[in-house]
């Protein structure tokens, strides 16, 4: 078990550095001197245990570290770049794998909080979806950890979407497949009718005219064209083929 | 001009009827004092009054009563709001019959001003924000329509800079002010004839007092224009002098 810390400036600079190496080839080191010296890191007191535990999804990534932070929860917690930078290198092999022989390391802001780009920290951007929709964030979760998601990526251009509890919850009712656990197939396509983007698009026009953040889902999906019908009822025809 | 086509029932609430005061509380939170006068507005009683905090992906929402029994929440705390300066806010009236929550009536970026201690209120025309842009050291960002002048936060004392700096000051407002300007005046062709109390004839305005002219409407003319604001700009904050001598200026 390793005690909780943050990372301070110095430590910060040093990680983006870090990154920066890798991805110039240099080798992965599993346990820096950053994430555990008083210059780079100081610790979250009381103390909070964290273990490097395998974080298949980022559904279950959220989930741990809700549990783990609870003792720190706070609405500004999702915040804390310090916290989360630490989290992300304490993490790193998992957020950053090796595949096809080579590590390489998206974008710093995947890693390093960017108030520009908050849904994209792979850790922080997982803990605030699950902490304000619980379950209903699991088609936005279900990707692994180390991944940003098709359905994030497509919400994160309507960024307001994204705090709306009633429209995510439709979003869990016409996409996620219990019996699979995963998304519903085709529910990610460009094309496909009642598909997501095509939610997006409908949602943005109802936006103009009705109070949906008041909603609750069932209201929302009333709302709703016939296209979404079959998404309601399980896989439309065109996509289960 | 640009023109707005409003194919629904909805009512847009003037600027001039709703706006909010942005203030700090001692412990650091933002918190906001509205004011709003919905008499105007075709509405029933119970149609309910709901302003909207909003930056990027954090999001407040507040109950501000009925038509019929207006009331301004106690709790106005920004706290999950995920900035400490630059906030925009909604207005919207939404009906209540029949269960549909349609929106009677909004103002998508209500007018804020902030409080300036014992000095009163002011609407910052040019609100600054702190983020993490890299190698840039400051760029102009559009919320919706109002101008924010991002600083890198990987700088020093950027914000001390930003305050009182001669050369921050010289090199940096001048270019802002142009580009602002070159937005609205230029891309989006903006007139002075447009919404009295959108930001981009807030910018018209004090501009065309600051050139001491008004906003031509031909384009190469425009762009002339811009040069003047700019030089008048300058002018007035004795831009070249302070750099030269390093006189502080606060801001």
């Amino acid at each position: 078990m390793t005690a909780l810390r943050k990372l301070n400036r110095k430590g910060i600079a040093a990680f983006r550095e870090y990154l920066a190496s890798i991805r110039a080839g240099a080798e992965f080191q599993p346990s820096l001197a950053v994430l555990y010296v008083d210059d780079f890191s100081t610790p979250v007191l009381p103390r909070i245990d964290v273990e490097p535990r395998a974080l298949k999804t980022k559904l279950a990534a959220a989930k741990y570290l809700t549990s783990v932070l609870e003792p720190l929860e706070s609405p500004s917690l999702s915040a804390d770049a310090e916290l989360w930078s630490w989290l992300a290198l304490f993490f790193f092999d998992q957020l950053s794998p090796i595949r096809g022989g080579k590590r390489r390391p998206r974008e710093d802001y995947y890693y390093i909080p960017s108030s520009r780009r908050p849904q994209r920290h792979l850790l922080a951007g997982a803990y605030g979806l699950y902490r304000l929709h619980g379950e209903h964030a699991r088609v936005l979760l279900h990707p692994s950890v180390h991944q940003h998601g098709r359905f994030l990526f497509d919400l994160d251009y309507r960024r307001d979407l994204l705090t709306n509890r009633g429209l995510i919850e439709v979003v869990d009712r016409l996409y996620w497949n219990p019996a699979t656990s995963r998304p519903k197939r085709g529910a990610a396509s460009d094309n496909q009718p009642g598909s997501l983007r095509r939610l997006i698009a409908v949602v943005q026009q109802l936006d103009l005219n009705y109070d949906l953040y008041g909603m609750s889902a069932p209201e929302i999906e009333a709302l709703l064209p016939s296209e979404f019908e079959a998404w309601r009822n399980g896989i439309p025809p065109s996509v289960a083929g | 001009m640009l023109r707005k086509l409003n194919f629904t029932e909805r009512t847009r609430i003037p600027r001039s009827e709703c706006s909010v005061e942005l203030r700090r509380e001692p412990d650091g939170v933002l918190a906001f004092d509205p004011k709003f006068d919905l008499a105007g507005i075709a509405a029933p009683d119970e149609a309910r009054i709901y302003i909207e905090a909003q930056y990027r992906t954090s999001y407040m929402r507040f109950d501000c009563g009925s038509i019929g029994n207006p009331a301004i929440p106690r709790e106005r705390r920004l706290t999950e709001i995920d900035s400490d300066r630059v906030v925009r806010f909604r207005i919207k009236v939404v009906g209540q019959s029949g269960g549909e929550h349609r929106i009677i009536a909004s103002s998508n970026d209500m007018l804020i001003s902030c409080d300036r201690g014992g000095s009163g209120t002011r609407l910052p025309l040019l609100p600054v924000n702190f983020d993490d842009l890299g190698d840039q050291v400051w760029r102009i960002h559009f919320e919706a329509d109002q101008p924010v002048l991002e600083l890198n936060n990987r700088i020093d004392a950027i914000e001390r800079l930003a305050r009182s700096d001669p050369q921050f000051f010289a090199l940096v407002y001048p270019a802002a002010v142009r580009e602002v300007l070159t937005h609205y005046v230029l891309i989006e062709r903006r007139d002075e004839g447009d919404e009295e109390s959108e930001w981009p004839a807030f910018w018209i305005r004090w501009a065309r007092e600051l050139a001491g002219e008004s906003l031509p409407s031909d384009a190469d003319d425009r762009s002339a224009w811009i040069d003047d604001v700019v030089v008048a700009f300058c002018s007035l904050h004795r831009a070249a002098e302070k750099m030269r001598t390093g006189t502080e200026e606060p801001q």
